[in-house]
């Protein structure tokens, strides 16, 4: 099993999720983030004030999934959010050990 | 019979005996009958236990007895409710030899599938106040005797539990209302849940358990024993409350049979099937029906809970004594407030429908209830003043006064209680309750639409929140109109077609002209309801793109509507639930807000009309004005910022082209208008040489102080410049046949019959009033934004004057003010400038000069 993370804009959350969906995957944690990679944010004025956007709204995914289908989803995730500009996001891949389901103590791909 | 085997056979008896109790409740839905049949049977079994482990006879032993106690104790046992048992010692907790027995029996209880309770106490530890289990002592107020030494009980219940009550009242009280407290703020302080726990939710069961304790307590501490609970409610309740246990007990008696065990919250699948069966509503017609007949009753529920802590809490507390003390020195000779509550200083004043209504705004501006009496009153009354007449300026005068007070949220729950609501927006009565099932809002239509209302006025107490927002709603001119957006932009959920949105906009615009307020004020809640979702769905894209903020703007047109737009966007976030608005999202919603606040600041100049500007965008000025001529108005509007037409009203835009039509006779066409604080001057003439800084100069020479200008030109050089000022000196205000001289004033200097140094410009006014904050001033070039001008941001201490000192040094650096764009912030003056020389972006050398100018100025003015 391995654990997929990806980074995306907000932006491209729907695009995402219907694109996962598409190839059957329908379990995902979604969660509100901050950050910057190499696309630095920017500098807005306010009523005089200044206000450095350098920590900009990005939305952080969480999914385990079955070894057979990490690739599939891999090019999911990248065709629904690149752009093609700085700031599209990143994936990360990790192993994982085990999963159990709590409800009724499953394991393994079952509990996915 | 061997223990094992008797656990068995009772357990085979009681599988049977609840069977039958099902299959009865199934019939006939009597959920009282379930739930004290269920008692019967497990008091059946307790016993035969008892006489099977602890003793043959059931008034035996002496010094031990088995009582029932919490929700048992009432005889309430729910399908699968757990079951509380107390064995009372008398002095001494049990040897080993006792204890073995209540372990056989305590185990033969759970091998029948009872879940049990059980707990073990002397006379002595009853009489404890257990601050960190103050459960175990309200369940003791419940106790019912099951077995054993009925003496110990008697002791127990006459001579323990008194002392212990009126020597622990205040603290029990206390108690009881904190957990109370907590329990509702969990479940967000509302009756209005679209999928309600019917045991923990406010109106549900908990709330009438807790009327109960606490009548239990208040007898105890008029009379000093025990009373019938509901002897203790108020009189015209009774009724009410009767019903509503009734219908709670079957529903609460379905879910725990629908769900095979304690699951008493009320899914939209268990309410469809509960309406479905019928349960408690014989003639339910749907779902919708049902639910509303649930929440008429949770809020009777509700009502006598809020009551009765009101009548018994503040009774033995003295600083709650001196509060409420404080708050009654703000009675007037209609309304009473008296621990909290209103009461009417003449019952039958209400009778009066100017009364009737102000009672309302009270709740509204001071935060009290409504006493049980005035409801009753109200209710009374309520059928003869909504018959009477009743102008749209008054309903929405009524309205108005109770939207934009601190405690409007409270107020109008109350008045959609009562129907009041209904009767000043006939609307709002198929919004009563209504749930329209949606993942993420958890509340009714009605109450979510209150709690937009209270977030927004939660900004006003507590500045700490969300300060951004805050600052925001401080500064909105027109916050009566953003209340009245609020309250109808749902107002189309109870509607038939897709787009709810669609269904608030034709209803508000129906209530608007029922209400009788004027066309700007129609359009400006028309555009808000109309938009209300835009922000939400803009932050569902990039909110940095420029396309995105380029839409945006040009939806929203102003920056007086923008800021409206986004405080509704933020209230109605946070309305859906109480996670809904994040910090991550509110800090999304305010970068939006700025960006698109630039995005308009820095666009006016491009963002132009054109001659073949579409017809359906002048149709509300043809319609105010027929006979003006289609083509002399595209004429008058080619080359105006699109700004101009969001910031003048289409009756100001008709004023405009007519006087602009008389330039050839007369150049300088005036206009002088006076508002609540302030006067407002508009000047339409043709452009020339250093017009603004002489507009403005005019102004510092009368001694006005500017808070707010515009200034904007078509193609064909006619000029409509507007200024907000206020009149410092009260030279306007006290002498009416000074306006005519002040109106003259601007004809003589810009046709050159009078130099500005005549009228006296340049002296310095000065009202001798020291800056309360020191604004540093600071000069921002922007050579980007806009495509044929630069763009000047000047940010600088507002003071008398000091527009016309920064439009002067423009002018001496040759520059053309395309656009101005004037506004004031407390003591900062933010004034954006569009400026071309000879119709282009400045020149480098200029830009140069002219920051060091003005900033030389400014700090010289400081």
């Amino acid at each position: 099993m391995t654990k997929l993370e990806a980074i995306i804009q907000p932006s491209k959350l729907d695009a995402v999720k219907s694109a996962l969906l598409e190839i059957g995957i329908d379990g995902l944690t979604v969660l509100e983030a901050r950050g910057h990679g190499r696309q630095k944010g920017h500098t807005e004025f306010y009523r005089g004030r200044e206000y450095t956007v350098d920590l900009l709204p990005k939305i952080k995914l969480e999914i385990v999934l079955r070894d057979e289908v990490v690739e599939q989803a891999v090019n999911a995730v990248i065709k629904a959010a690149q752009t093609g500009k700085i700031g599209d996001g990143k994936i990360f891949l990790t192993r994982v050990d085990e999963t159990i389901r709590i409800r009724n103590e499953e394991r393994g791909n079952n509990a996915l | 019979m061997a223990a094992g085997g008797l656990a068995q056979t009772l357990r085979t008896l009681y599988d049977a005996e609840t069977e039958r109790i099902r299959l009865d409740f199934a019939a006939a839905h009597d959920g009282r009958l379930a739930i004290r049949r269920r008692t019967a049977v497990v008091d059946s079994l307790a016993l035969r236990l008892w006489q099977e482990y602890v003793s043959p006879e059931q008034a035996a032993p002496a010094g031990l007895a088995l009582i029932a106690i919490g929700g048992y104790g009432r005889g309430s046992l729910y399908p699968h409710s757990d079951i509380d048992l107390l064995f009372l010692f008398e002095k001494t907790l049990p040897g080993p030899e006792q204890k073995d027995v209540i372990r056989q029996l305590c185990q033969d209880m759970w091998d029948i599938r009872l879940k049990l309770s059980p707990t073990t106490r002397t006379l002595e530890e009853c009489d404890l106040l257990h601050r960190d289990n103050l459960e175990f002592n309200i369940s003791l107020l419940d106790c019912r005797f099951l077995a054993g030494d009925f003496e110990l009980f008697r002791r127990l219940r006459e001579q323990v539990l008194p002392k212990l009550i009126l020597r622990e009242w205040q603290d029990l009280v206390r108690g009881l209302s904190e957990v109370n407290e907590e329990r509702r703020r969990k479940m967000g302080n509302t009756i209005f849940h679209l999928e309600p726990n019917v045991k923990d939710t406010p109106g549900g069961l908990r709330d009438y358990h807790l009327a109960c304790w606490l009548s239990l307590l208040n007898g105890f501490s008029r009379s000093h024993g025990w009373i019938h609970p509901e002897d203790g409610f108020p009189a015209n309740l009774r009724g009410y409350t009767e019903q509503a246990i009734d219908f709670l007990s079957a529903v609460r008696c379905f879910l725990h049979y629908r769900a095979g065990r304690d699951d008493n919250m009320l899914s939209w699948e268990a309410q469809d099937a509960a309406a479905q069966d019928r349960i408690g509503f014989p003639d339910a017609p749907d779902t919708a029906t049902w639910m509303r007949r649930y929440f008429r009753h949770a809020r009777n529920i509700n009502r006598l809970a809020s009551i009765m802590l009101d009548d018994v809490v503040p009774a033995r507390s003295s600083i709650y004594q001196q509060f409420q003390s404080w708050r009654s020195r703000l009675s007037n000779p209609d309304f009473a407030a008296v621990n909290g509550r209103i009461y009417l200083q003449q019952p039958s004043s209400v009778t009066d429908q100017d009364v009737f209504l102000r009672v309302f705004e009270f709740v509204a501006q001071h935060g009290f209830k409504l006493s049980g009496s005035t409801e009753e009153r109200l209710e009374q009354a309520f059928p003869a003043v909504s018959s009477g007449p009743l102008a749209g300026a008054s309903r929405w005068q009524a309205l108005r006064t109770v939207l934009t007070r601190p405690y409007a949220g409270l107020a109008l729950r109350s008045m959609q209680e009562l129907g009041v609501l209904g009767m000043l927006v006939p609307e709002f009565r198929a919004l009563d309750s209504l749930v329209v099932r949606d993942y993420y809002h958890r509340y009714t239509v009605d109450e979510h639409t209150f709690l937009t209302i209270d977030t927004l006025h939660r900004l006003r107490k507590d500045s700490d929140q969300e300060r951004h927002f805050a600052e925001l709603l401080g500064e909105i001119e027109r916050p009566d109109l953003l209340y009245l957006a609020m309250l109808l932009h749902d107002v189309g959920k109870a509607g038939s077609s897709e787009s709810h949105v669609d269904d608030s906009l034709k209803a508000a615009s129906r209530i608007c002209a029922d209400l009788h307020l004027l066309p700007d004020g129609r359009e400006t809640v028309c555009f808000l309801i109309a938009y209300h979702l835009d922000m939400s769905a803009a932050m569902r894209r990039d909110i940095f793109d420029p396309a995105t903020l380029k839409n945006l703007a040009r939806a929203v047109g102003s920056p007086e509507r923008l800021k409206m737009l986004c405080l509704l966007t933020y209230a109605d976030i946070s309305a859906v639930n109480p996670d809904a608005m994040t910090a991550w999202k509110a800090e999304n919603l305010w970068q939006l807000y700025v960006a698109t606040t630039n995005y308009l600041d820095r666009s006016v100049d491009d963002e132009r009309v054109h001659a073949d500007i579409r017809d359906e965008q002048l149709a509300s000025i043809r319609l105010i004005a027929p006979r003006l001529g289609t083509r002399r108005l595209r004429e008058f509007l080619d080359g105006l910022p699109r700004r101009y037409l969001r910031l003048h009203s289409p009756e100001d835009i008709i004023t405009h082209v007519e006087l602009a039509a008389k330039l050839r006779s007369e150049p300088v066409q005036t206009i002088l208008r006076r508002s609540r604080d302030t006067f407002e001057m508009t000047v339409v003439t043709n452009d020339q040489p250093a017009l603004f800084a002489k507009l403005a100069g005019i102004l510092a020479a009368w001694g006005m102080n500017i808070v707010k200008a515009d200034a904007f030109s078509n193609a064909a050089g006619v000029v409509v410049d507007t200024f907000l000022f206020t009149d410092r000196f009260h030279t306007l205000e006290l002498n009416l046949q000074e306006w005519d001289r002040f109106r003259r004033s601007f004809v003589d200097v810009l046709t050159g019959e009078r130099s500005l140094e005549a009228l006296g410009s340049g002296r310095k006014h000065s009202d001798g009033r020291m800056p309360k904050v020191r604004i540093e001033p600071r000069v921002q070039v922007d050579e980007t934004s806009a495509l044929h001008s630069t763009l000047i941001e000047v940010i600088a201490q507002d003071r008398p004057g000091l527009l016309y000192r920064i439009a002067s040094i423009l002018a001496e650096n040759g520059c053309n003010i395309e656009v101005a764009l004037i506004d004031t912030e407390g003591e900062m003056a933010i004034d954006v400038f569009y400026l071309t020389v000879g119709r282009k972006k400045l020149p480098v050398e200029v830009i140069g000069k002219l920051r060091g100018s003005l900033i030389e100025e400014l700090q010289s003015l400081a």
